[in-house]
């Protein structure tokens, strides 16, 4: 009785690689499921061939430069002068960091030393402090808790769930299947879920995942901004369901950013491969390391050579100002510090921020850097800042 | 949902993207055709301006790009082969296939041939330079264990662990989907 499960069993490989590139008889002597396996073997040397037939001579960026190249005699590039001007841009933005960095540190310290206590009192006058750890953990049969403020993270196993501590924080019963960990303004916090793979969450998300992962994928749903650092599993992939997106990884590292009111949702990959699509549509595009895409109305960009660092540094503690745009910077500090930005009129220059600053810093010396490097001006009214030139 | 792109901006980034994404396989299924990695190289080209130029006078996205860009490339390859009338008997084949007739199962053949050969480029690209040459001797130069140890100056076991190493792996990856398809319908 063949009760036989489909399994991924390990074919003979010495055996049938021997046969393959030699004269001698054996496949006579296969076994059905041999001749199978052999058959299947057969093809996967003969498509392993197709891609080694190319494979040193593919030279994709050649082969774009040269695409680009046949692009523009046939007038489809439109703005030819680009790469001068962001190469003089790129130049300006590390010497601007350089300036800034030296001025923000600098300008703290010394506020910090000479006038330490009188900064402090304006900051808890102002009511605004930087965002800490805060979160609320919900499950499926309606519990719902608030997470201590003083823990980092949260770990989920089939015990039940306990802070990285060692903590206890619940037990599970029978109906608990699913749980969020949702994210306040002003707030992160880690998790650690079933299959070990950590996540952080950055303000103003919310993440809900079951408390144990059955069947062959594991699956997560996120809104706002994640960073997964994924455990490899060969057989199952993770999968990260956002707004618009779905992404399939087998183990890596990567941050996604899915904000409600942002445009596009962004997954920046910092190690191993993801598979990315748009919801619903079938096409897949494959990122590597240091690659990025943006996902909006259905539509995937994909840019390369991306700095990682900037798109994850939130979850060391860093407010990274070397964004392209100083919205991206504003709404990232308006999350953080649960203030809000007006900007009324006002034009935003458009000249880029650079350097990074920690996320411990007080919001008004943070704005007052921004001040200087931009040439416009923060007027508090409560949490409310409005945007002057 | 397809259909639905109501910005046809299609710019140098989106192309560029969808380039490298599809290039690797492209190749192959060029090369399949014209028998000539440089020819195929240049087909490849061609379809991506063709693309270009075609989403700038108005063309939606295809519904499907690997389905569509497979189908293009591969015609663009007997186009060629048509115009340079090579030999006779390839004439003589190709006369008889029509580039735009292409069933529902040769195009499913076409995907998963696809999905097959860009997982194992992402392979070939994991692979130190020394296992991925021994695969190629194998492979492609179809040489035995012997031949291959003496061509690379190692033992006949190193050949064996690494060739069924890399095989496993190549095998693991590109039936993977096809096995957790199967799982999840058991």
């Amino acid at each position: 009785m063949e009760s036989k499960k489909f399994s991924p069993e390990e074919p003979d490989w010495d055996k049938f690689l021997e046969q393959l590139n030699s004269d001698s008889q054996l496949e006579g002597q296969f076994s059905p499921v041999e001749s199978t396996q052999f058959n299947e073997l057969k093809r996967l040397v003969a498509e392993t061939a197709d891609a080694l037939s190319v494979y040193d001579k593919l030279d994709c960026e050649g082969s774009w430069n040269t695409c680009m190249d046949k692009a523009r005699e046939r007038n489809l590039v439109e703005e030819v002068a680009s790469n001068r001007f962001w190469s003089v841009k790129l130049f300006m933005r590390y010497a601007a960091a350089v300036i800034f960095l030296t001025l923000t540190i600098g300008g703290y310290f010394l506020i910090k030393t000479k006038f330490g206590q009188v900064v402090e009192d304006s900051v808890i006058a102002g009511g605004i402090e930087p965002g800490g750890s805060k979160a609320r953990l919900t499950l499926s049969n309606g519990d719902t808790m608030v997470l201590d403020a003083d823990e980092k993270g949260i770990r989920i196993d089939d015990k039940g769930i306990s802070y990285e501590s060692g903590g206890a924080v619940s037990s599970f019963s029978q109906e608990v299947t699913y749980a969020t960990l949702s994210v306040p303004r002003a707030g992160q916090y880690q998790l650690v879920l079933p299959d070990g793979s950590k996540v952080w969450l950055n303000s103003e998300s919310e993440l809900t995942y079951p408390v144990s992962f059955k069947g062959t994928l594991r699956v997560v749903h996120l809104k706002g901004e994640g960073f997964f650092d994924v455990q490899h599993m060969v057989d199952r992939p993770f999968v990260v369901k956002s707004k618009g997106q779905d992404i399939e990884v087998l183990g890596t590292a990567f941050n996604v950013s899915a904000y409600e009111n942002d445009g596009a949702v962004t997954t920046t990959l910092v190690r191993g491969r993801v598979q990315i699509g748009a919801t619903g549509v079938d096409e897949r595009f494959l990122l590597k390391p240091g690659m990025q895409a943006l996902v909006r109305n259905g539509h995937v960009h994909v840019k390369t050579g991306v700095n990682v660092e900037e798109y994850t540094a939130w979850k060391d503690g860093v407010i990274v100002l070397e964004k392209q745009n100083i919205r991206e910077v504003l709404k990232q500090i308006e999350r953080w510090y649960d203030v809000e930005f007006v900007v009324g009129k006002t034009d935003l220059p458009m000249e880029t921020m650079s350097g990074e600053v920690s996320n411990k810093l007080p919001i008004d010396v943070l704005l007052k850097g921004i001040e200087g490097q931009l040439n416009i001006k923060f007027e508090q009214n409560g949490r409310r800042f409005m945007i002057k030139n | 949902m397809g259909n639905e792109y109501s910005e046809q901006v299609v710019d140098e980034e989106e192309i560029g993207s969808l380039f490298r994404m599809y290039y690797a396989v492209f190749c192959v299924q060029a090369l399949r055709v014209v028998h000539d990695v440089d020819i195929a190289k240049d087909l490849v080209q061609d379809f991506f301006i063709n693309y270009w130029e075609r989403r700038k006078q108005g063309m939606g996205r295809p519904e499907q790009f690997k389905h569509y860009g497979m189908r293009a490339v591969r015609n663009l390859g007997i186009d060629y082969c048509r115009r340079l009338e090579v030999k006779e008997r390839k004439k003589e084949v190709f006369s008889n296939v029509d580039p735009a007739y292409n069933p529902v199962g040769e195009q499913e053949e076409e995907a998963s041939y696809y999905d097959r050969l860009q997982r194992i480029f992402e392979l070939l690209e994991e692979l130190p330079e020394g296992q991925r040459k021994i695969l190629k001797l194998h492979a492609l130069d179809k040489m035995s264990y012997l031949q291959i140890a003496h061509a690379q100056g190692v033992s006949i076991n190193t050949v064996r662990t690494q060739l069924s190493r890399a095989y496993s792996s190549l095998r693991k990856s590109a039936s993977g989907l096809l096995l957790l398809a199967l799982l999840t319908y058991i």
